[in-house]
């Protein structure tokens, strides 16, 4: 059957708060570990001669981030939530995304809190 | 002595305040370009191993999407750690180059921006050295990118870094694009410019030929 565009429900979150996190790849598979740090752990990164972070076994160090925390249970974007960003666009989670794989889309696309999808 | 890419790292991240990643760096007369992209905030600072670069010029896109150009000569070698920090919590995209045989005197020349809804879409920049490279970061609201004078690097939701991939001749004005299928075209790009050659040779040496030689 040929795609469609579905409307979904959303949840609005705002933002509260930050908080750092490493990311790491499996050397086999690719496949994403997200892995919370401390503040401290993080801005240390940005030093002189820091290297890469203490890495399990087996994977690779990708990138590390402060991020915004969001009011809503685990802190992430819930599934299908998005926020609202200073410039009016928006970040959206849809359902079946990690909480790290967000979509921009533009203001007027999200209205009442719904968005139509491709799906 | 020819400009040649060393390294190349592209990473976006999702809503934040700062960005760090590694990049590795090698050879000799070294420059780290990087490309920081963000919405609705101001980046605040890029580092390389703790060390600040210097802001190039930058262009706003259709999306409020900020281009801006950093680069740092000299920088270390090795797998060191790029951080770009921002005043408020929004997507951060940060792409890095490094290059070798570049000036360490004036590693970085002319820069520009352009915005047009004709293909090719580019900033004309005169060069002063023979060889120079452009660099650049772009983004179109619609359609399709392509290499135009340069070479897309990386591209992501119509958007990303390119570079001529290599030298530009003997100086001129160049135009530092890539091509758009349809929408309109944002460019922000700088001119950086090779070390000269080993033994003194100069790009304006003279032609034996115009010397009325006999």
């Amino acid at each position: 059957m040929p795609p469609e565009k579905v409307t979904r429900k959303l949840t609005k979150v705002s933002i509260v708060g930050q908080r750092a996190f490493h990311y790491f790849k499996d050397k086999d598979t690719g496949e994403v570990l997200r892995v919370p740090c401390t503040d401290e752990e993080y801005y240390a990164l940005g030093l002189k001669d820091a290297g890469a972070p203490p890495t399990p076994q087996n994977k690779v160090w990708w990138y590390s981030a402060m991020e915004a925390e969001f009011d809503s249970v685990d802190g992430d974007i819930p599934p299908d939530g998005y926020v609202t960003m200073p410039d009016g666009s928006h970040l959206v989670r849809l359902a079946e995304y990690k909480p790290y794989q967000v979509q921009e889309v533009k203001a007027e696309e999200i209205s009442g809190d719904k968005v139509d999808v491709w799906q | 002595m020819a400009i040649a890419l060393d390294a190349f790292v592209d990473i976006t991240t999702t809503t934040g305040t700062s960005l760090t990643y590694s990049h590795t760096v090698a050879g000799s007369n070294r420059l780290i370009v990087v490309d920081s992209i963000v919405a609705g905030a101001t980046v605040t600072g890029v580092t390389y191993n703790g060390t600040s670069l210097t802001g190039i010029t930058q262009i706003t896109d259709d999306a409020s999407r900020i281009h801006k150009l950093w680069y740092l000569k000299a920088p270390d070698t090795g797998a060191n750690n790029v951080v770009i920090s921002v005043d408020a919590s929004v997507f951060i995209r940060g792409t890095s180059a490094s290059y070798t045989g570049v000036d360490q005197t004036t590693p970085v020349g002319n820069s520009g921006t352009a915005t047009s809804s004709t293909s090719p879409v580019g900033p004309s920049l005169v060069t002063t050295v023979t060889d120079s490279w452009g660099v650049a970061s772009f983004r179109s609201d619609t359609g399709t990118q392509g290499n135009g004078t340069c070479t897309l690097r990386a591209v992501a939701n119509s958007l990303g870094y390119m570079d001529t991939n290599g030298g530009l001749g003997a100086p001129a004005t160049e135009s530092i694009d890539f091509t758009i299928s349809s929408g309109t075209g944002y460019v922000v790009a700088a001119i950086i410019q090779p070390a000269a050659a080993a033994g003194g040779a100069k790009p304006n040496k003279p032609n034996l030929l115009t010397l009325g030689v006999g």
